[in-house]
């Protein structure tokens, strides 16, 4: 199976503090992949990484077998990703949003590019909504506007950061309904970070998980839960003590 | 691709509404600066400098409102253009797309120029047109730093050399902007070292004018060692340069712009993005 996500032996220091050690994992074509540590763990560090935001002290990442640091632009050709929170344009629609963000698709013409965003709004449930000013999202639409724009692209790889945060019941339910029909119709994949474990249990098929900079545990959710009594939480959890 | 990032920019700076109330302000601003006009004519024959006409209201009004009204403008464009883009998160959405950010700043670059220029013609136009309909109309006209009357020809070659300056200290006066709205946590830090670097300016050009007191002001060495006040080129360096007096306000622009777009440039695509 294809690494679609190949992280080498990478550590970063920030204001003298190593807040990632000399990590090393893959995630695989089709995975659904849960990051997963308590906050201040370097989840973020990480994926900012991963989407060339900030470069590694030491190792390396690839993405789909390119290096991200070297050749960032064709690595991240078929990445979308939400770092942090998504940030538009509040005082203008989603929709004129999403048509400026689709000028970045390289060799999309324009004709093209506006038939994408109407079918991330419509694979988003946004559709409806998409003339309404941004300011008046709610929260889970904003954050569904920022999974439209990941999608802008084609992706075959998307990276989310902490999707969940800020959603109600309802919008963690549709949002990972989203992720599971678009993993299974678009074959896409997922690297996604959360400390809402529940939330990442419905959904991955694999899990990693870090604590201080440093992977605790790696592994498929079979090779996980040995004693079925147990949920992730209270593994998760024995994996950080 | 780089058309798409220039149409990508152009579009987002448009987006901003602060950005259109400035190109009206700028209507507001002709308006005043021809109630100041019509004030001073008063008191003015047709031969003084201060007198205005309908073939020297372009230059007056500007020379009026460089330091003020259009600094101002530039100060809006570059922290809406930059600090909010690249510290609010618009911009990490952008960077994380397989797109050059080498290209990205020079496509914002070229478009930031553009609108600069852009704000520069639409007060030409306006004075323009509110000069050829209120103020008196004159066959020949005094221009600054130049003794005598002077037709339109010459008018229009003296115009050109000014707005040309003009718009250079505008772009000079942004390039420093950027590196502040890029490197600032805040939007208070990007205006208080704003206004701070304006009034070091002032600071700058008094301690020239003591040290060289002996010398008249448009002697060369003085001209020389005020040239690298932004705000001196703005108030006269300009006119001086239009007048064909020296070149020099010409090359301190363009060093000063080359300078602090390096800087801004190595700052907007530091690999470590926020960091």
């Amino acid at each position: 199976m294809k690494s679609m996500i190949e992280v080498q032996n990478v550590s970063k220091t920030l204001n003298k503090r190593k807040v990632i050690q000399n990590m090393t994992f893959n995630v695989m074509k089709g995975d659904i992949c849960g990051f997963i540590g308590p906050n201040g763990a370097g989840k973020t560090t990480l994926m900012k990484m991963a989407t060339g935001l900030i470069k590694p002290s030491e190792g390396e990442i690839f993405i789909n077998g390119i290096n991200v640091q070297r050749d960032r632009e064709k690595a991240l050709f078929e990445v979308g990703a939400i770092i942090e929170v998504p940030v538009f344009f509040e005082y203008i629609t989603g929709r004129k949003n999403l048509r400026n963000l689709a000028r970045l698709n390289i060799g999309m013409d324009r004709k093209e590019q506006l038939k994408k965003v109407e079918e991330v709004l419509e694979l988003v449930g946004l559709k409806d909504r998409g003339n309404d000013l941004v300011k008046n999202y709610s929260l889970g639409m904003k954050q569904r506007l920022g999974i439209a724009q990941s999608l802008l692209n084609n992706p075959s790889i998307v990276i989310l950061d902490e999707p969940s945060n800020g959603l109600d019941p309802i919008g963690m339910k549709e949002l990972r309904e989203l992720i599971l029909s678009l993993a299974k119709e678009f074959d896409i994949t997922f690297f996604i970070s959360s400390h809402l474990l529940d939330e990442l249990q419905k959904i991955c098929n694999k899990y990693i998980f870090i604590k201080e900079g440093c992977i605790k545990w790696i592994g498929d959710v079979n090779s996980l839960v040995i004693d079925k009594e147990k949920d992730l939480e209270e593994v998760f959890l024995d994996f950080m003590e | 691709m780089f058309k798409s990032l220039i149409i990508y920019e152009f579009e987002k700076f448009w987006f901003k509404k602060i950005n259109i109330v400035c190109l009206i302000a700028i209507l507001i601003v002709n308006f005043l600066s021809l109630k100041f006009a019509l004030q001073s004519n008063k008191a003015a024959e047709m031969t003084d400098i201060v007198f205005s006409s309908s073939l020297n209201f372009h230059i007056t009004s500007l020379q009026e409102m460089l330091l003020t009204a259009f600094n101002a403008i530039i100060i809006t464009f570059c922290i809406l253009s930059f600090h909010e883009e690249y510290r609010k998160g618009n911009l990490r959405m952008t960077f994380m797309r397989g797109i050059s950010i080498r290209k990205l700043y020079i496509a914002k670059s070229l478009v930031m120029n553009l609108n600069i220029l852009l704000t520069i013609l639409i007060h030409l136009i306006i004075s323009l047109l509110i000069a050829l309909i209120i103020l008196p109309k004159t066959s020949s006209s005094p221009l600054y730093f130049k003794e005598g009357l002077y037709t339109i020809s010459d008018v229009v070659f003296f115009s050109i050399r000014y707005y040309f300056l003009a718009y250079l200290s505008l772009l000079t006066f942004g390039s420093i902007i950027e590196v502040l709205s890029i490197k600032c946590k805040s939007v208070a830090g990007v205006l208080g070292l704003s206004l701070g670097f304006v009034f070091l300016n002032f600071i700058y050009i008094s301690y020239v004018s003591f040290l060289l007191k002996d010398y008249p002001i448009s002697d060369p060495m003085v001209l020389k060692y005020n040239s690298i006040s932004l705000v001196f080129v703005q108030a006269k360096g300009a006119a001086y340069f239009a007048a064909g007096f020296t070149d020099v306000f010409l090359y301190s622009m363009i060093i000063i712009y080359l300078i602090f777009k390096s800087l801004s440039y190595l700052a907007f695509t530091n690999k470590n993005y926020l960091e």
